[in-house]
């Protein structure tokens, strides 16, 4: 489904990944670990198309920066990247135009009302809490009910009663798709693995 | 337990790719894999690093 082949890509002097290969099947979720500085990031944006790199990457065998590959692939951003002048709803209607979607309307308001933003549809992106601009990144995210899901560290900014909505949401939808989810161990540990241990010391 | 495979990367190079699997296979955890993979400890000392 998702193949990497030899990756590589340098910051001028810094090579922030370094002839990666990997592949992942349908139907299976990988977390993807490392330190600050690690890599995660910069591996996801170039799986996506958003970094030149040197190497190949195909989704279900097209090139990931090709049409047939974009509308199968999703991103959930570290840092949500919400338009001001667009209210709640202007955004899930942006991105089904964008994917061409026909019929998302239930499934917006559903997303919407799961992550409790479903009175906040008249809302502009910068006028929504950080949590719930982040709620909103992932409900984006998911909206297209992409075959291949990439989530950079999705839970940032998210209180404890939302990051239960996500993972009770990804253990859904988990089967369905690849689902690529980039984090630092602490909170994989707790949130993958059903355990808070050490997740303080991991955390430094 | 919600993954089936991990990746851990660390300076740029993709230091594991396991199955879950093949870590329960190993007797690690997956934090004593992390600090065994990120931090070069035996798995003795990346459990004790774990508790």
């Amino acid at each position: 489904m998702l193949q990497v082949s030899h990756v590589t890509k340098q910051y001028g002097k810094v090579l922030a990944c370094n002839d990666i290969s990997f592949e992942l099947p349908p139907g299976t979720v990988t977390v993807l670990l490392g330190p600050n500085g690690a890599g995660k990031s910069t591996l996801i944006k170039s799986i996506i198309g958003f970094l030149r790199y040197q190497g190949e990457i195909t989704v279900d065998g097209y090139p990931n920066k090709s049409s047939e590959a974009r509308r199968l692939v999703g991103y959930i951003p570290e840092i949500p990247a919400l338009y001001p002048n667009l209210t709640v709803s202007e955004h899930l209607e942006f991105l089904a135009r964008a994917y061409r979607l026909t019929n998302y309307k239930e499934r917006a308001e559903a997303l919407l009302e799961r992550f409790e933003l479903a009175d906040k549809k008249k809302k502009f992106g910068d006028e929504l809490s950080k949590g719930m601009q982040q709620k909103l990144n992932i409900c984006l995210g998911l909206l297209p009910q992409p075959q291949i899901l990439l989530m950079d560290e999705p839970m940032i900014g998210l209180d404890p009663h939302a990051i239960k909505q996500v993972k009770d949401l990804f253990e859904e939808c988990a089967r369905k798709a690849v689902h690529c989810w980039s984090a630092p161990i602490s909170s994989t540990a707790s949130i993958c693995c059903g355990t808070a241990r050490s997740s303080c010391r991991m955390a430094s | 337990m919600l993954w089936d495979r991990t990746l851990i990367l660390q300076n740029g190079i993709l230091k594991a790719n396991i199955t879950r699997e093949e870590l329960d296979g190993s007797g690690q955890t997956l934090e004593e894999l992390f600090f065994s993979v990120t931090e070069g400890l035996e798995p003795e000392a990346a459990a004790e690093e774990a508790e």
